[in-house]
């Protein structure tokens, strides 16, 4: 063996140790800190996908976004639907070696309404619970005063702590001195802003993760989170700003996730009254009529959208669930691209010679929002519509949307919850303040059928029923054209060579989703 | 008298436009600017007729064309010679359009801010005494900022559009004229024909407008052509922020912008040939401004 060779031998085994030791730990770099390390702070999703990976919940979601057992194995509603019996797991133990039982899970229940200062309290999703009853260490009842077929989905959102946590503040958690779960990982520092120092739980009950250590660093400039990726810094990234999907593409040890979310960008145009704010009275209010608002749909290449300003991320969409999301209706046709027919439906409802106006979007609040909004622009344009195009700064945009400024404009809603009710709800419900109804209706789509197929989803109790009552009001919007959907934006990941990562439904960079090959 | 004015020859050898004129000529780099400066101004006024595209016309753009490399021909059947920008803009015609603007916004926002520039200027240099120090005072204050704060500031209240950036540049440099047009004034102010007019019992507007202003003149030409070099260069900064033009009408500094992005995935045309363009144009009054002070300079004068 030459020297050459020799040295070649020794550089091989000392990158396969390098190999080794980086498969044992893990460096990432996440887009968004959380703003606090206390699970019970903010239902933010940058809290919640540090928090999934050191506490569990009674019940999970599993890949298909399904109910799965977490630290509870079974659950059961009573006849009355009043009642609800939980068994947990039994031999689970917290992150300080202390048993977990459902003593714990009251605890948590207990202190969630006492969390102060919190910008997103999670009381809301405990509403429908009256009581909650340590019957024995693994037999949990709860009690609710009307039925609460939404139970099961709010308590799979709840990081259950351990009782030993008592009176802290969520500065503890920060500092690490509560910071008591019985995730797969286990907190040993935190730097505010900065990063995350986690270790393996050998105690976890369910699949042991692959690294022993994790440092999760936050990166939230897009530059410096791709840059640390190429340089080696980082194993993992999120939120790969599209502009250089392609780019790192290209690279052999680079391997992009792109995923659509559920998250769907839509244009939402006004149907109030017989006038609206940007087209000139004479012309009334094009967007009344079915007609027209199908022809504005046709007349997007959403495809064209998803290829030359996404970069392939994303996907066309046609209503606000995507499939694996609860609620999602498979039998909704997908959108055409067909400018002739948009043409001709124009011309049918009498407007042939189009109209002019100025379409409204904010300025970098969503990916490439104002590619995309000047996109839309060009596209309604060549139906034969006079379109200005304006990019509002984010700050004073959404505000001027709900005081009615735009008659036309490009909003998103992201589905959290992992069912469609409350986009539908929210979105495209008559507004109705006392039943908070349409909150985001700002267009004000108004139809009584699909109130009362929406109506009927809130009501009813078995799956099936629910999940019928969802998909018939997604198809009433979706033949009404009540919105223009654009399309479910992409989360992006990247992550080096010798990881794979499988991302969640609800598209959250969770640690636990990664694996060694 | 009547002489002088109708048959200047016997008095003046030269009229000072022909010696400045003859003066310019001999430096061959000036030539260079002021041949790439008229080139650059007849494109960008022809653009409507010269170019292949409206890229202000949304109608005629398509995203099927975005970002392809130059000389790459579209969907349309337009061979893009420099290229198309992400929403499918002809580059060159782009460029163009942009110039136009940029050549605009530079011209009108500084002849205003000069002439509101040079007229606190002289009446503060003129009167002296407290109008003087209001004045000066008012400009101090105002050179203290940096000029791109208080652009950025202005357009955060205004908004974004052309009225408003050209405002903005106004308001940014008034005051550089103001303070140049009292430091030529003051040194002019005692001078003998000053004195002449004034005893003749001239109007102070007439001494102020027909005898110090012609004389104050030339130094301030060429601060006016460094100034629209910088304000073509300030309005470009502003756009690149996102707070000058709107997005449907791209200036130089917004296509820059747009371009950026795509710069590390190789797709260089859509930042670099605006840069380019704007580096050319700036250049060019530059030279041409560099050449005038020396011309202008009596000291230079042999």
């Amino acid at each position: 063996m030459t020297k050459l060779s020799k040295f070649f031998g020794a550089t091989a085994v000392i990158a396969l140790m390098a190999g080794t030791a980086g498969a044992q730990s893990l460096t990432a770099g996440l887009a968004a800190a959380p703003s606090s390390m206390d699970p019970h702070f903010a239902t933010t999703g940058q809290n919640q996908q540090v928090a999934a990976v050191l506490y569990d919940r009674l019940i999970h979601i599993d890949e298909e976004g399904n109910f799965a057992p977490g630290l509870a194995t079974a659950w059961e509603v009573s006849e009355d639907l009043l009642t609800w019996t939980f068994t947990l797991r039994e031999g689970v133990t917290f992150h300080d070696g202390s048993p977990f039982t459902a003593a714990d899970a009251v605890f948590t229940f207990d202190r969630i309404p006492q969390v102060p200062n919190s910008p997103a309290p999670f009381t809301q999703r405990l509403a429908a619970i009256e009581s909650a009853e340590a019957v024995d260490d693994y037999t949990l009842v709860i009690t609710t005063s009307a039925p609460a077929p939404g139970l099961p989905t709010d308590l799979s959102t709840i990081y259950i702590v351990s009782q030993d946590v008592g009176d802290a503040a969520s500065a503890d958690f920060d500092r690490g001195t509560a910071a008591i779960g019985t995730g797969p990982y286990r907190q040993v520092s935190y730097s505010p802003g900065e990063n995350l120092v986690l270790e393996r739980n050998p105690d976890y009950w369910g699949d042991a993760p692959d690294f022993e250590n994790v440092n999760i660093r936050f990166l939230e400039n897009s530059a410096s989170r791709v840059a640390s990726l190429q340089a080696g810094e980082v194993d993992f990234i999120d939120a790969v700003p599209p502009n250089d999907l392609d780019r790192l593409r290209e690279i052999a040890e680079i391997e992009v996730i792109a995923e659509p979310s559920a998250r769907m960008v839509y244009m939402g145009v006004d149907q109030l009254e017989d006038t609206t704010v940007m087209i000139d009275p004479s012309v009334g209010n094009p967007f009344q009529d079915q007609r027209v608002r199908e022809a504005l749909s046709l007349a997007i290449n959403r495809e064209a959208i998803i290829d030359r300003i996404q970069f392939q991320s994303g996907a066309p969409a046609n209503q606000f669930a995507p499939e694996g999301i609860f609620g999602h209706n498979p039998d909704i046709p997908q959108p055409e691209y067909d400018p002739e027919r948009a043409r001709a439906l124009l011309e049918e409802a009498g407007y042939g010679d189009g109209w002019s106006m100025t379409i409204h979007g904010p300025a970098g609040r969503y990916v490439n929002d104002t590619d995309v909004l000047l996109a839309v622009g060009q596209m309604w344009s060549q139906i034969g519509l006079d379109i200005n195009v304006e990019n509002v700064p984010a700050n004073v945009y959404f505000g001027a949307a709900t005081d009615r400024e735009f008659s036309a404009f490009m909003v998103a809603f992201g589905i959290t919850t992992g069912e469609s009710s409350l986009a539908l709800r929210n979105v495209l419900g008559t507004a109705d303040e006392d039943r908070g109804w349409g909150s985001n209706n700002r267009f004000s789509y108004s139809s009584e059928a699909f109130d009362a197929a929406l109506s009927q989803a809130f009501e009813a109790f078995e799956d099936e029923d629910r999940e019928a009552a969802l998909r018939e009001a997604a198809a009433i919007a979706a033949e009404d054209v009540a919105v223009i959907p654009l399309y479910w934006e992409g989360n992006n990941w990247a992550v080096r060579g010798e990881l794979d990562f499988i991302p969640s439904p609800d598209g959250r960079s969770l640690i636990t989703n990664l694996s060694t090959r | 008298m009547t002489d002088a004015t109708t048959n200047p020859a016997t008095l003046a050898p030269e009229r000072p436009v022909w010696r400045i004129m003859r003066d310019f000529r001999k430096n061959p780099l000036a030539m260079v600017g002021l041949a790439m400066l008229l080139v650059i101004v007849t494109a960008a006024l022809l653009a409507p007729w010269i170019t292949p595209q409206d890229p202000y016309d949304l109608r005629s753009l398509s995203i099927m064309d975005s970002r392809l490399a130059p000389g790459e021909v579209g969907f349309s059947g337009i061979s893009f010679w420099l290229g198309t920008d992400g929403q499918g803009r002809d580059m060159f015609s782009a460029i163009l359009y942009g110039l136009r603007i940029s050549l605009m916004v530079g011209v009108i926002a500084c002849t205003t801010a000069m002439i509101l520039g040079l007229t606190l200027g002289l009446v503060a240099a003129y009167f002296g005494g407290r109008i003087d120090t209001l004045v000066m005072r008012l400009v101090d204050l105002h050179l203290s900022f940096p000029p791109i704060l208080v652009a950025l500031i202005l357009l955060a209240v205004l908004g974004r559009g052309l009225e408003n950036i050209i405002f903005a540049l106004i308001i940014v440099q008034w005051a550089t004229f103001a303070r140049m047009a009292r430091a030529t004034a003051l040194s002019e102010r005692g001078r003998e024909y000053v004195e002449a007019a004034q005893s003749l019992g001239l109007s102070r507007s007439r001494i102020l407008f027909g005898h110090l202003l012609p004389n104050c003149l030339p130094p301030l030409m060429v601060l006016y052509t460094v100034e629209i070099a910088s304000a073509i260069a300030l309005e470009a900064t502003l756009s690149f922020l996102g707070v000058g033009l709107p997005a449907t009408q791209p200036s130089l500094g917004l296509l820059i912008s747009n371009g950026f992005q795509f710069v590390m995935s190789g797709q260089y045309w859509i930042s670099v040939f605006p840069g380019v363009a704007l580096l050319l144009l700036i250049v060019a009054i530059n030279l041409v401004g560099d050449r005038l002070r020396d011309v202008l300079n009596p000291r230079n004068i042999t």
